[in-house]
């Protein structure tokens, strides 16, 4: 009588040239953050953030407070183009409504056009 | 004896004593009339100052360069006559328009360097220059009146010619000179409201005024360029770039005291 070959059952497939199904994923549990949690968690992050950032600027500007001149030297003026006349101190408006018409004063000779070749 | 004599007295006659007369109220006040006349007749020339004189000058020319321009286009339809008939009457009328051409030409030429005389009180080497030139001209005059033959007016046109371009390099170099002394007087009236107005200047303003004075220097410099011997190389329009950064700097140094003037008041 021939012996009957039976296939354990525990492993019901043993084959090495099939990929093994791997379960291990299925093992590994997930723990999902809660949701309450995340604007918590966000606002952790912004709040570092600003706090490197503000580090970085503070430093920065100590080491600029060492190049400033202790008292300004020039005295810088307004860079407007245009000046309300009005603000000059009184005793000097007489002089720059003198000099602003003196700047666009022209004397209105236009040089003569002659023809020089009359009488050859 | 006391005798009753008429005298002339304040344009009247009155009962005086007589004897030797001594200056009446009349001969008073004819004398004192006549020095306040001479005391007054001055003022009016001296108040002229060189606006009112340009003004006049400037109308002058303008009505000379009319009178020009009109002679000028006579002559042309004379040429063109001549051109085409050949006539004697056609010759003699072209020379007649010739001759009132050039006449009212330099006539025109005189008034407008007199106008630009006025405004160079400030550099009295050039006022000498066209004034020789206005004299010189005054000359032509009475030289041309005598010429007769179209061979006359070919020959004073080719000497006015040579002439006419150191007329012209002055007529230019002054018209520089003009706009410089104008900016200079300018610029005196700044230092002199920083001054007033307690303002450092050469700390504030001293790079800008070395730009106003390079600016200025090179605009001048134009006017000694090199000039053909028989024709004119105009340098008026690149000396005005020159002017126009001068002028630059000019308006930004009176923007700048202003806003520093307006600082120091603190308003």
């Amino acid at each position: 009588m021939d012996e009957k070959i039976y296939q354990n059952i525990d492993t019901p497939k043993i084959n090495p040239l099939e990929p093994i199904d791997n379960n291990l994923s299925q093992l590994v549990t997930i723990k999902k953050i809660p949701p309450k949690f995340i604007p918590l968690i966000a606002l952790g992050i912004i709040i570092f953030i600003l706090s490197v950032a503000a580090l970085v600027v503070t430093s920065q500007r100590k080491s600029d407070n060492h190049n400033l001149a202790p008292t300004p030297t020039v005295e810088i003026p307004t860079s407007s183009e245009t000046l309300n006349d009005s603000l000059i101190p009184t005793m000097f408006q007489a002089d720059f409504k003198d000099i602003d018409a003196s700047l666009n004063y022209s004397p209105n000779l236009p040089p003569p056009e002659i023809d020089i070749s009359v009488g050859l | 004896m006391v005798k009753l004599v008429y005298t002339y007295a304040l344009g009247a006659y009155g009962e005086t004593r007589g004897g030797p007369s001594p200056l009446s109220g009349t001969f008073l006040l004819h004398y004192f009339m006549w020095f306040l006349l001479f005391l007054l007749l001055p003022t009016p020339v001296l108040a002229q100052d060189s606006n009112d004189l340009l003004d006049q000058y400037r109308t002058d020319y303008f009505y000379q360069r009319d009178i020009y321009q009109q002679n000028y286009q006579q002559y042309l339809n004379k040429k063109h006559s001549f051109d085409q008939y050949r006539t004697t009457t056609s010759l003699q009328d072209k020379i007649e328009a010739t001759k009132n051409t050039l006449l009212s030409q330099n006539i025109m030429l005189r008034s407008y360097m007199m106008a630009l005389r006025t405004t160079l009180n400030d550099t009295p080497t050039l006022q000498d220059s066209l004034l020789n030139y206005e004299n010189w001209l005054l000359s032509q005059n009475t030289t041309l009146s005598n010429l007769t033959t179209a061979a006359d007016f070919q020959i004073w046109a080719t000497d006015f010619q040579k002439t006419y371009i150191p007329i012209q390099i002055d007529i230019y170099k002054s018209l520089i000179q003009q706009q410089i002394n104008h900016r200079q007087k300018i610029l005196l009236k700044l230092k002199d409201i920083a001054s007033r107005g307690d303002v450092n200047w050469d700390k504030n303003f001293l790079k800008k005024e070395q730009d106003f004075i390079e600016a200025n220097t090179e605009a001048l410099s134009w006017s000694q360029s090199h000039q053909f011997e028989d024709r004119f190389s105009p340098f008026y329009e690149d000396a005005q770039k020159n002017l126009t950064d001068a002028d630059t700097a000019l308006k930004s140094i009176t923007l700048d005291l202003k806003s520093i003037l307006i600082k120091k008041s603190g308003r």
